[in-house]
């Protein structure tokens, strides 16, 4: 399978477990590097708590992990491979414990931790690697097309819509999304 | 195939296109060469269509490829994983620069050259832009003032299709235009309190080259702002969708594309150029075409090297170069983000659809009389924004919080970006480097661009003003620059080959014809002897249809 085909079906998810047997599909080379199991549950959990299920599926079942790696060994958004294990360091110094070890609240509530005082911290690996989920997720089918409202051809422009309890941001609005 | 033609044009950009249109609707037989791949119209816009999930890297493209292939390119506003392919690897072309003057040289080598991913915001040149050089006694006088170019500003405007409001400003002048596209609420409530606060300036919808009406089996823009990837609709101008479909139609074009023109041929006995030498980099093949005359639209820059490599005995500093001017009074507009920042009050408020321009605030500074402490003047291009869902990446907030802030419409900003107007100066000068060479065995250009004080001092009344102007809006500013960007940044490089009345202080004449040969014609933006503060290309265009009139009259006359 090729890496474009990968994602394409990475976007229409059906399963966790569908999407990682793809990534051993990959060709020789091209796995994600660190996607060894321990590592792919950490970031099945930071998809999961940085962007949850509610009505709509959240980051782990739009298929964010897999963007994640290929991510990360790409060096998107300023990332590096050993990110991951930077914060994996981080969190289990924190912690006090090895990061597998902790159960989920505990590493939920380790990451909000983090989270409140990554921004002011120039050395946390941890904005980039929540950027990295965010931008993967509103990218994602799911996340575009289910989560906001994605119309690509709107054939029109409104200057001045009132916005409703049942309005949704658009994933493909170009200039918001530089900013 | 035939090798003899009426005329060779180099380049299929924006100004290529349009050669190719006007001399082949006069009836002449044009050869159209190309350096870069064919790129048709709506069977090649390969990425078009594709959803963010439908590519590899959901549209931010691989990093590390990137980093290595396009460091200067990814620079570019427009440039994405969609469109990654109509820009140049910088790792394939590189160009030189010192430390301490970085430009970054922003292209696109295939059939429709830039044209394929311009900005296209159109805007006409007044007589304050013309008569400039004359008057503050910077760079040569244009040999034409606003009256000699209207009518060609007519030609170009409906043919390529502007949409544009009425405004009446004399900075600024009105044009043949469809209809406008609409400010947004945010927008229409800046305009109103702008223009009550500071009766000096107006703020107006950007004018660009997107249809608001359908012509000629073009269609109308959907409002998707996905230009540069290629619209198959065919609603904003390029040469696929406009110049070449029309030059094709008459029979009289002949275009080849991944050819490199390396040199223009000059016959010394009778004072012209005779024809191009080209190569293959495909079959590494070279070939040699003729033509009665020749249109060099290459792109400013390349325009220069195209005539600094065609030096000769004759030449020896460059073919048409007898002034010394060649290569010098490089200008780009220098820019910066002058205010940007949120405006309370429209939480309840959004917008659909994706315009594809943004708005204008013409200049106001030295208009009727010398009224700022620097020469010439600035505007600003921008608007009114929602952010989008990258905002929950640039601060704290996880979980189900997250998610329901981000499935709002977001916050409202405003942006403006200001275009300063940049004085021609000898020392900014293009140059072939001595040593390095590019892929195709060719001297590498050298760049050598600097902003002076002028366009400093200008930048900084623009940052101030902009706040100003921000304030009265209602906005507060988060950020305001008072230098400007790497230069290059803007895509508006020009000069390189400037027109003027004297053959000992400039390339082309007032029809944009060498001087020093009467069949050569240089009418892309090397020709530009000074850069007014507007987007530069509807003037381009207008300039080269003009003088392909000139020239398809002066061959019928029998005197090319």
């Amino acid at each position: 399978m090729q890496r474009r085909e990968l994602l394409i079906s990475a976007g229409t998810l059906l399963s966790a477990g569908a999407v990682w047997a793809a990534v051993r599909d990959l060709p020789a080379g091209a796995a994600p590097p660190g996607a060894d199991a321990e590592s792919r549950d950490f970031v099945e959990q930071i998809c999961d708590i940085v962007i949850p299920d509610s009505d709509t599926p959240g980051a782990r079942r739009a298929g964010v992990p897999v963007f994640f790696f290929l991510a990360l060994a790409h060096g998107l958004a300023g990332t590096e491979a050993a990110d991951l294990g930077r914060l994996r360091e981080q969190l289990g110094t924190a912690a006090g414990k090895q990061v597998h070890k902790l159960d989920r609240q505990e590493l939920q509530n380790l990451i909000a931790g983090i989270d409140a005082g990554a921004y002011q911290d120039k050395t946390s690996v941890w904005p980039r690697l929540k950027r990295v989920v965010i931008m993967g997720y509103y990218t994602s089918q799911i996340g575009a097309s289910q989560e906001l409202q994605y119309s690509p051809v709107p054939g029109r422009f409104d200057p001045d819509v009132p916005v409703t309890p049942t309005s949704r941001a658009s994933s493909n609005d170009w200039v918001g999304q530089q900013f | 195939m035939n090798t003899q033609f009426d005329a060779i044009v180099i380049g299929s950009g924006i100004t290529g296109g349009w050669a190719a249109k006007e001399l082949t609707q006069q009836g002449l037989k044009v050869l159209m060469i190309e350096r870069g791949r064919a790129i048709e119209h709506i069977r090649d816009y390969t990425n078009e269509n594709k959803a963010p999930w439908e590519m590899p890297y959901h549209g931010f493209g691989d990093a590390s490829v990137i980093k290595r292939d396009y460091h200067v390119q990814s620079q570019g506003r427009h440039f994405d994983e969609w469109t990654q392919d109509h820009f140049v690897k910088d790792s394939e072309h590189p160009y030189q620069t010192d430390p301490d003057a970085p430009f970054n040289w922003i292209r696109g080598y295939q059939l429709g050259g830039r044209s394929l991913m311009w900005g296209r915001q159109s805007y006409r040149w007044s007589d304050l832009d013309f008569a400039a050089n004359r008057h503050d006694g910077h760079g040569v006088n244009w040999p034409i003032r606003y009256p000699d170019i209207a009518p060609w500003y007519d030609h170009v405007e409906r043919f390529i299709g502007v949409s544009g409001s009425q405004e009446g400003l004399m900075q600024l002048p009105d044009g043949q235009f469809q209809p406008p596209m609409q400010l947004n609420v945010v927008e229409q409530h800046a305009k109103r309190k702008i223009e009550a606060a500071l009766p000096d300036r107006k703020l107006i919808i950007g004018r660009v080259a997107n249809l608001t009406e359908a012509k000629e089996g073009r269609g109308v823009c959907q409002n998707r702002s996905i230009c540069a990837r290629g619209c198959s609709y065919g609603a904003y101008f390029s040469t696929q969708s406009s110049t070449l479909p029309a030059a094709r139609a008459t029979g009289n074009l002949t275009l080849l594309t991944g050819q490199l023109v390396q040199k223009i041929l000059y016959d010394k006995r009778s004072n012209r150029a005779t024809g191009v030498m080209s190569y293959d980099a495909a079959t590494k093949r070279g070939a040699h075409y003729s033509a009665r005359m020749i249109f060099l639209c290459a792109g400013s820059f390349n325009s220069v090297g195209v005539l600094l490599r065609s030096a000769d005995g004759d030449f020896p500093q460059g073919l048409a170069n007898r002034s010394g001017t060649l290569g010098r009074y490089i200008m780009d507009h220098a820019n910066t983000l002058a205010a940007v920042g949120p405006v309370p009050g429209f939480d309840d408020r959004t917008s659909f659809g994706n315009r594809p321009t943004g708005i204008v605030i013409p200049r106001f500074r030295n208009i009727t009389a010398a009224d700022a402490g620097f020469l010439r003047g600035y505007s600003y291009q921008g608007g009114a924004f929602q952010r989008g869902w990258v905002r929950g990446a640039s601060g704290p907030g996880i979980g189900q919080d997250l998610k329901t802030n981000m499935r709002r419409p977001g916050p409202w900003y405003f942006a403006m970006v200001a275009f300063v107007e940049c004085l021609p100066r000898k020392e900014n000068q293009i140059t072939l480097d001595p040593q390095a060479k590019d892929s195709e065995g060719q001297a590498q250009l050298r760049i050598r661009v600097r902003f002076g004080d002028n366009e400093r001092t200008a930048m900084a009344d623009a940052a101030a003003e902009a706040r100003k102007m921000m304030q009265a809006m209602g906005a507060s500013t988060d950020l305001s620059f008072n230098e400007p960007g790497t230069p290059g940044t803007s895509i508006h490089e020009m000069g390189g080959a400037r027109m003027g009345e004297d053959p000992s202080q400039s390339v082309v004449d007032r029809h944009n014809r060498a001087h020093d040969m009467p069949n050569l014609f240089i009418t892309d933006g090397a020709c530009m002897s000074s850069s007014s503060c507007v987007n530069p290309s509807l003037t381009y265009m207008a300039l080269t249809a003009r003088a392909a009139s000139f020239a398809a009259a002066e061959l019928k006359a029998g005197r090319m």
